[in-house]
Protein backbone atom coordinates (compact mmCIF):
# COMPACT_ATOMS: atom_id res chain seq x y z
CA UNK A 1 0.00 0.00 0.00
CA UNK A 2 1.19 3.36 -0.95
CA UNK A 3 1.42 6.17 1.77
CA UNK A 4 -0.91 8.74 1.70
CA UNK A 5 1.24 11.98 1.91
CA UNK A 6 0.42 14.66 4.22
CA UNK A 7 0.66 18.24 3.79
CA UNK A 8 1.58 21.44 5.85
CA UNK A 9 1.05 24.83 5.57
CA UNK A 10 1.30 27.74 7.67
CA UNK A 11 -1.69 26.92 10.11
CA UNK A 12 -3.11 23.88 8.41
CA UNK A 13 -2.86 19.99 8.06
CA UNK A 14 -4.14 18.25 4.86
CA UNK A 15 -4.29 14.55 5.64
CA UNK A 16 -5.67 11.28 4.69
CA UNK A 17 -9.07 10.86 5.91
CA UNK A 18 -9.77 7.87 8.86
CA UNK A 19 -13.49 6.22 9.39
CA UNK A 20 -13.35 7.85 12.79
CA UNK A 21 -13.68 11.37 11.26
CA UNK A 22 -17.16 10.15 10.11
CA UNK A 23 -19.35 12.36 13.13
CA UNK A 24 -17.48 15.36 12.84
CA UNK A 25 -17.81 15.10 8.75
CA UNK A 26 -21.00 14.48 9.12
CA UNK A 27 -21.69 17.30 11.60
CA UNK A 28 -19.77 19.58 9.08
CA UNK A 29 -21.76 18.68 6.08
CA UNK A 30 -25.09 18.50 7.62
CA UNK A 31 -25.59 21.65 7.09
CA UNK A 32 -27.65 23.73 4.45
CA UNK A 33 -25.28 26.50 4.83
CA UNK A 34 -22.19 24.37 3.33
CA UNK A 35 -24.45 21.83 0.91
CA UNK A 36 -26.25 24.68 -0.42
CA UNK A 37 -22.88 25.55 -2.00
CA UNK A 38 -21.74 22.39 -3.17
CA UNK A 39 -22.49 20.68 -6.70
CA UNK A 40 -23.12 16.72 -5.66
CA UNK A 41 -24.06 17.28 -1.93
CA UNK A 42 -27.50 17.26 -0.58
CA UNK A 43 -29.36 17.22 3.12
CA UNK A 44 -29.83 14.85 4.68
CA UNK A 45 -26.11 14.24 5.05
CA UNK A 46 -25.95 10.91 7.06
CA UNK A 47 -23.37 8.64 9.06
CA UNK A 48 -23.48 6.67 6.08
CA UNK A 49 -22.63 8.92 3.83
CA UNK A 50 -19.79 10.46 5.20
CA UNK A 51 -18.50 6.81 6.23
CA UNK A 52 -18.95 6.20 2.50
CA UNK A 53 -17.24 9.36 1.49
CA UNK A 54 -14.58 8.67 3.07
CA UNK A 55 -14.33 4.87 2.10
CA UNK A 56 -14.26 6.33 -1.40
CA UNK A 57 -11.20 8.67 -0.78
CA UNK A 58 -9.54 5.71 0.13
CA UNK A 59 -10.32 4.09 -2.91
CA UNK A 60 -9.89 7.01 -5.79
CA UNK A 61 -6.24 7.23 -3.80
CA UNK A 62 -5.33 3.47 -4.38
CA UNK A 63 -6.19 4.17 -8.10
CA UNK A 64 -4.06 6.26 -8.10
CA UNK A 65 -7.17 8.93 -9.35
CA UNK A 66 -7.46 11.21 -6.65
CA UNK A 67 -6.13 12.59 -3.75
CA UNK A 68 -9.19 13.75 -0.99
CA UNK A 69 -7.72 15.67 1.60
CA UNK A 70 -9.06 15.98 5.73
CA UNK A 71 -8.26 19.65 6.37
CA UNK A 72 -7.20 20.07 9.99
CA UNK A 73 -5.59 22.60 11.74
CA UNK A 74 -2.12 22.17 13.03
CA UNK A 75 -2.74 24.14 16.37
CA UNK A 76 -5.34 21.88 17.75
CA UNK A 77 -6.25 18.93 15.35
CA UNK A 78 -9.84 20.23 14.43
CA UNK A 79 -10.67 18.60 11.48
CA UNK A 80 -12.11 22.32 9.86
CA UNK A 81 -13.08 20.83 5.88
CA UNK A 82 -12.27 18.86 2.86
CA UNK A 83 -10.39 19.53 -0.42
CA UNK A 84 -9.70 17.19 -3.04
CA UNK A 85 -8.30 16.92 -6.04
CA UNK A 86 -9.45 14.35 -9.06
CA UNK A 87 -7.90 13.18 -11.98
CA UNK A 88 -8.32 12.53 -15.70
CA UNK A 89 -5.08 11.05 -15.98
CA UNK A 90 -5.17 10.20 -20.20
CA UNK A 91 -5.56 14.31 -20.34
CA UNK A 92 -3.39 15.09 -17.67
CA UNK A 93 -5.74 17.70 -15.68
CA UNK A 94 -7.20 17.26 -12.10
CA UNK A 95 -10.51 19.39 -10.71
CA UNK A 96 -10.20 20.67 -7.08
CA UNK A 97 -13.15 20.53 -4.72
CA UNK A 98 -13.47 21.96 -1.11
CA UNK A 99 -15.95 22.67 1.43
CA UNK A 100 -14.90 23.98 4.68
CA UNK A 101 -17.44 23.57 8.03
CA UNK A 102 -19.01 27.00 9.14
CA UNK A 103 -17.34 27.32 12.39
CA UNK A 104 -14.54 27.68 10.32
CA UNK A 105 -15.42 30.46 7.59
CA UNK A 106 -14.26 33.30 7.08
CA UNK A 107 -10.59 32.54 8.07
CA UNK A 108 -8.64 31.88 4.76
CA UNK A 109 -8.12 28.15 5.84
CA UNK A 110 -10.11 27.12 2.22
CA UNK A 111 -8.13 29.28 0.63
CA UNK A 112 -4.39 28.12 2.05
CA UNK A 113 -5.87 24.74 1.56
CA UNK A 114 -6.19 25.07 -2.17
CA UNK A 115 -2.82 26.68 -2.42
CA UNK A 116 -1.49 23.45 -0.98
CA UNK A 117 -3.38 21.54 -3.06
CA UNK A 118 -2.58 22.95 -6.43
CA UNK A 119 0.80 23.06 -5.85
CA UNK A 120 0.81 19.13 -4.99
CA UNK A 121 -0.98 18.69 -8.47
CA UNK A 122 1.58 20.30 -10.41
CA UNK A 123 4.69 19.20 -7.89
CA UNK A 124 3.74 15.96 -6.78
CA UNK A 125 1.00 14.80 -9.65
CA UNK A 126 2.55 16.55 -12.81
CA UNK A 127 -0.94 18.17 -14.11
CA UNK A 128 -1.14 20.03 -16.85
CA UNK A 129 -4.62 21.60 -15.79
CA UNK A 130 -6.50 22.19 -13.06
CA UNK A 131 -9.62 23.44 -12.82
CA UNK A 132 -13.00 23.70 -10.38
CA UNK A 133 -16.63 24.14 -10.94
CA UNK A 134 -18.22 26.72 -8.88
CA UNK A 135 -22.14 27.97 -8.36
CA UNK A 136 -22.00 31.43 -9.80
CA UNK A 137 -23.88 32.66 -6.42
CA UNK A 138 -20.89 31.69 -4.52
CA UNK A 139 -19.02 34.49 -4.27
CA UNK A 140 -16.76 33.52 -1.39
CA UNK A 141 -15.94 29.83 -3.50
CA UNK A 142 -14.77 32.01 -6.44
CA UNK A 143 -12.51 34.24 -4.51
CA UNK A 144 -10.73 31.40 -3.11
CA UNK A 145 -10.19 30.10 -6.63
CA UNK A 146 -9.11 33.30 -7.65
CA UNK A 147 -6.97 33.53 -4.78
CA UNK A 148 -5.06 30.04 -5.88
CA UNK A 149 -4.68 31.39 -8.88
CA UNK A 150 -7.47 30.04 -11.36
CA UNK A 151 -9.31 32.06 -13.88
CA UNK A 152 -12.72 32.24 -14.83
CA UNK A 153 -13.55 30.37 -18.05
CA UNK A 154 -16.59 30.39 -18.60
CA UNK A 155 -20.37 29.47 -17.49
CA UNK A 156 -22.32 26.69 -17.82
CA UNK A 157 -26.24 28.32 -17.44
CA UNK A 158 -28.33 26.30 -15.79
CA UNK A 159 -26.33 23.11 -15.94
CA UNK A 160 -27.52 21.89 -12.46
CA UNK A 161 -30.28 21.75 -10.74
CA UNK A 162 -30.07 22.09 -7.03
CA UNK A 163 -33.63 22.25 -4.88
CA UNK A 164 -35.66 22.32 -8.05
CA UNK A 165 -33.88 25.72 -9.15
CA UNK A 166 -31.24 25.64 -11.94
CA UNK A 167 -28.78 27.26 -11.32
CA UNK A 168 -25.71 28.54 -13.40
CA UNK A 169 -22.07 27.40 -12.73
CA UNK A 170 -18.42 28.87 -13.63
CA UNK A 171 -15.75 26.88 -14.97
CA UNK A 172 -12.42 28.22 -13.46
CA UNK A 173 -8.79 26.53 -14.60
CA UNK A 174 -5.34 27.66 -14.05
CA UNK A 175 -2.81 25.99 -16.58
CA UNK A 176 0.18 24.63 -15.74
CA UNK A 177 2.55 27.10 -17.90
CA UNK A 178 0.69 30.02 -15.88
CA UNK A 179 1.25 28.52 -12.54
CA UNK A 180 5.24 27.83 -13.22
CA UNK A 181 5.61 31.54 -14.52
CA UNK A 182 3.21 33.11 -11.69
CA UNK A 183 4.51 30.33 -9.31
CA UNK B 1 -40.61 3.82 -24.08
CA UNK B 2 -41.81 4.00 -27.82
CA UNK B 3 -39.07 3.48 -30.48
CA UNK B 4 -38.24 6.99 -31.70
CA UNK B 5 -39.66 7.65 -35.09
CA UNK B 6 -37.46 9.31 -37.46
CA UNK B 7 -37.35 12.63 -37.68
CA UNK B 8 -37.63 14.53 -41.15
CA UNK B 9 -36.46 18.09 -41.99
CA UNK B 10 -36.55 19.64 -45.45
CA UNK B 11 -33.62 17.44 -46.64
CA UNK B 12 -32.58 14.76 -43.89
CA UNK B 13 -34.25 11.84 -42.04
CA UNK B 14 -32.94 11.06 -38.62
CA UNK B 15 -33.39 7.68 -37.60
CA UNK B 16 -31.94 5.72 -34.68
CA UNK B 17 -28.80 3.51 -36.17
CA UNK B 18 -29.64 0.21 -36.99
CA UNK B 19 -27.04 -2.80 -37.59
CA UNK B 20 -27.14 -2.42 -41.37
CA UNK B 21 -25.96 0.82 -40.97
CA UNK B 22 -22.46 -0.30 -40.15
CA UNK B 23 -20.57 -0.31 -43.85
CA UNK B 24 -21.56 2.80 -44.46
CA UNK B 25 -20.59 4.61 -41.28
CA UNK B 26 -17.50 2.77 -41.37
CA UNK B 27 -16.29 4.17 -44.77
CA UNK B 28 -17.10 8.00 -43.64
CA UNK B 29 -16.30 7.64 -40.01
CA UNK B 30 -12.98 6.24 -41.20
CA UNK B 31 -11.38 9.37 -42.56
CA UNK B 32 -8.96 10.73 -40.46
CA UNK B 33 -10.23 14.00 -40.54
CA UNK B 34 -13.52 13.38 -38.88
CA UNK B 35 -11.29 11.81 -35.82
CA UNK B 36 -9.40 15.26 -35.78
CA UNK B 37 -12.44 16.79 -35.22
CA UNK B 38 -14.51 15.07 -32.74
CA UNK B 39 -13.89 14.31 -28.89
CA UNK B 40 -13.85 10.32 -28.92
CA UNK B 41 -13.47 8.83 -32.10
CA UNK B 42 -9.85 7.79 -32.86
CA UNK B 43 -7.40 7.17 -35.80
CA UNK B 44 -6.69 5.14 -37.19
CA UNK B 45 -10.56 4.05 -37.06
CA UNK B 46 -10.55 0.05 -35.76
CA UNK B 47 -11.87 -1.76 -38.75
CA UNK B 48 -14.64 -3.03 -36.23
CA UNK B 49 -15.21 -0.01 -35.17
CA UNK B 50 -18.92 0.75 -36.50
CA UNK B 51 -20.08 -2.61 -35.58
CA UNK B 52 -18.67 -2.33 -31.99
CA UNK B 53 -20.03 1.22 -31.84
CA UNK B 54 -24.00 -0.14 -32.97
CA UNK B 55 -23.67 -3.27 -30.51
CA UNK B 56 -23.10 -0.90 -27.54
CA UNK B 57 -25.97 1.51 -28.93
CA UNK B 58 -28.73 -1.34 -29.40
CA UNK B 59 -27.52 -2.91 -26.24
CA UNK B 60 -28.06 0.08 -24.29
CA UNK B 61 -31.00 0.34 -26.09
CA UNK B 62 -32.34 -2.99 -24.92
CA UNK B 63 -31.47 -2.33 -21.27
CA UNK B 64 -34.73 0.99 -21.60
CA UNK B 65 -31.70 3.33 -21.57
CA UNK B 66 -32.61 7.10 -23.28
CA UNK B 67 -29.78 6.20 -26.33
CA UNK B 68 -30.61 8.53 -29.02
CA UNK B 69 -28.24 7.94 -31.83
CA UNK B 70 -29.08 8.75 -35.35
CA UNK B 71 -27.95 7.85 -38.62
CA UNK B 72 -28.25 11.29 -40.70
CA UNK B 73 -29.69 10.02 -44.05
CA UNK B 74 -30.49 11.92 -47.15
CA UNK B 75 -33.89 11.75 -48.42
CA UNK B 76 -33.09 12.06 -51.77
CA UNK B 77 -31.47 9.08 -52.48
CA UNK B 78 -31.53 7.41 -48.62
CA UNK B 79 -27.65 8.09 -48.72
CA UNK B 80 -25.98 8.27 -45.47
CA UNK B 81 -24.00 11.31 -44.43
CA UNK B 82 -23.14 11.13 -40.94
CA UNK B 83 -24.34 10.51 -37.50
CA UNK B 84 -26.02 12.52 -34.52
CA UNK B 85 -26.43 11.87 -30.56
CA UNK B 86 -28.21 13.97 -27.86
CA UNK B 87 -27.35 12.08 -24.84
CA UNK B 88 -29.27 12.85 -21.51
CA UNK B 89 -27.64 13.12 -18.21
CA UNK B 90 -29.14 14.48 -14.91
CA UNK B 91 -30.71 17.58 -14.39
CA UNK B 92 -32.97 17.96 -17.34
CA UNK B 93 -29.91 17.92 -19.94
CA UNK B 94 -28.22 16.26 -22.90
CA UNK B 95 -25.09 16.47 -24.86
CA UNK B 96 -25.36 16.77 -28.72
CA UNK B 97 -22.55 15.12 -30.26
CA UNK B 98 -21.75 14.79 -34.31
CA UNK B 99 -20.26 14.18 -36.59
CA UNK B 100 -20.85 14.70 -41.04
CA UNK B 101 -19.37 12.51 -43.78
CA UNK B 102 -16.30 14.53 -45.76
CA UNK B 103 -17.58 14.48 -49.14
CA UNK B 104 -21.26 15.77 -47.81
CA UNK B 105 -19.32 19.00 -45.78
CA UNK B 106 -20.28 22.49 -47.26
CA UNK B 107 -23.48 21.92 -47.50
CA UNK B 108 -25.38 23.07 -44.03
CA UNK B 109 -26.23 19.44 -43.27
CA UNK B 110 -25.31 19.53 -39.97
CA UNK B 111 -26.75 22.72 -39.14
CA UNK B 112 -30.06 21.11 -40.50
CA UNK B 113 -29.49 18.33 -38.49
CA UNK B 114 -28.54 19.62 -35.03
CA UNK B 115 -31.40 21.95 -35.38
CA UNK B 116 -33.91 19.18 -35.36
CA UNK B 117 -32.37 17.41 -32.61
CA UNK B 118 -32.35 20.30 -30.44
CA UNK B 119 -36.59 20.88 -31.28
CA UNK B 120 -36.54 16.78 -30.29
CA UNK B 121 -34.95 17.55 -27.41
CA UNK B 122 -36.85 20.00 -26.29
CA UNK B 123 -40.24 18.77 -27.43
CA UNK B 124 -39.89 14.94 -26.83
CA UNK B 125 -37.12 14.65 -24.30
CA UNK B 126 -38.26 17.01 -22.16
CA UNK B 127 -35.17 18.67 -21.15
CA UNK B 128 -34.09 22.43 -20.14
CA UNK B 129 -30.22 22.52 -21.38
CA UNK B 130 -28.75 20.83 -25.05
CA UNK B 131 -24.53 21.58 -24.67
CA UNK B 132 -22.40 20.72 -27.26
CA UNK B 133 -18.18 20.20 -26.86
CA UNK B 134 -16.17 21.40 -29.49
CA UNK B 135 -12.59 21.86 -30.75
CA UNK B 136 -11.26 25.25 -31.25
CA UNK B 137 -9.23 24.52 -34.05
CA UNK B 138 -12.29 23.30 -35.34
CA UNK B 139 -14.29 26.20 -35.70
CA UNK B 140 -16.73 24.84 -38.45
CA UNK B 141 -18.45 22.69 -35.31
CA UNK B 142 -18.80 26.08 -33.56
CA UNK B 143 -20.56 27.53 -36.67
CA UNK B 144 -22.73 24.33 -36.67
CA UNK B 145 -24.07 25.24 -32.91
CA UNK B 146 -24.23 29.14 -33.28
CA UNK B 147 -26.48 28.51 -36.44
CA UNK B 148 -28.48 26.24 -34.71
CA UNK B 149 -29.17 28.97 -32.06
CA UNK B 150 -26.61 27.87 -28.94
CA UNK B 151 -25.06 30.30 -27.36
CA UNK B 152 -20.82 30.28 -26.53
CA UNK B 153 -20.17 29.72 -22.86
CA UNK B 154 -16.39 29.54 -22.78
CA UNK B 155 -13.27 27.66 -23.70
CA UNK B 156 -11.64 24.89 -21.70
CA UNK B 157 -7.89 25.43 -22.29
CA UNK B 158 -5.66 22.52 -22.63
CA UNK B 159 -9.00 20.57 -21.91
CA UNK B 160 -8.21 17.31 -23.65
CA UNK B 161 -5.47 15.71 -25.10
CA UNK B 162 -6.04 14.67 -28.81
CA UNK B 163 -3.05 12.84 -30.11
CA UNK B 164 -0.02 14.01 -28.17
CA UNK B 165 -1.31 17.42 -28.00
CA UNK B 166 -3.14 19.56 -25.73
CA UNK B 167 -6.22 20.95 -26.77
CA UNK B 168 -8.92 23.50 -25.88
CA UNK B 169 -12.61 22.75 -25.94
CA UNK B 170 -15.50 25.44 -26.24
CA UNK B 171 -18.86 24.87 -24.84
CA UNK B 172 -21.99 26.04 -26.04
CA UNK B 173 -25.68 25.49 -25.32
CA UNK B 174 -29.47 26.28 -26.03
CA UNK B 175 -31.30 26.81 -22.83
CA UNK B 176 -35.65 25.89 -23.09
CA UNK B 177 -36.36 29.62 -22.68
CA UNK B 178 -34.04 30.50 -25.76
CA UNK B 179 -35.46 27.50 -27.84
CA UNK B 180 -39.31 28.75 -27.05
CA UNK B 181 -38.30 32.97 -28.11
CA UNK B 182 -36.78 31.55 -31.28
CA UNK B 183 -39.75 29.58 -32.17
CA UNK B 184 -41.84 32.13 -31.49
CA UNK B 185 -39.43 34.54 -33.90
CA UNK B 186 -39.24 31.84 -36.86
Amino acid sequence: MKDFPTLETERLRLRRFELADAPIVQTLLNDPDVTGNLLEASLPFSLEDACSMITTSHATFEAGTGWAFAVTRKSNDDLVGYCDIQLQCEHQRGAITYWIGRPYWWQGYATEAAKKVVRFGYEQLGLNRIYAYVLQRNTASAHVLQKAGLIREGTLRQSILKAGVFEDVDFYALLREDWLTEG
Amino acid sequence: MNPIQPLDTERLRLRLVERADAPALQALVSDRRIAETTLNIPYPYPESGAVDWITRVLERREQGQADCSFVILRRSDNVLLGAIGIHPDDAFQAEIGYWMGVPYWGQGYMTEAARRVIQFGFEALELNRIRAWYFTHNPASARVMQKAGMTFEGIMRQHYVKWNKFVDVGCYSILRSEYEAQRQMD
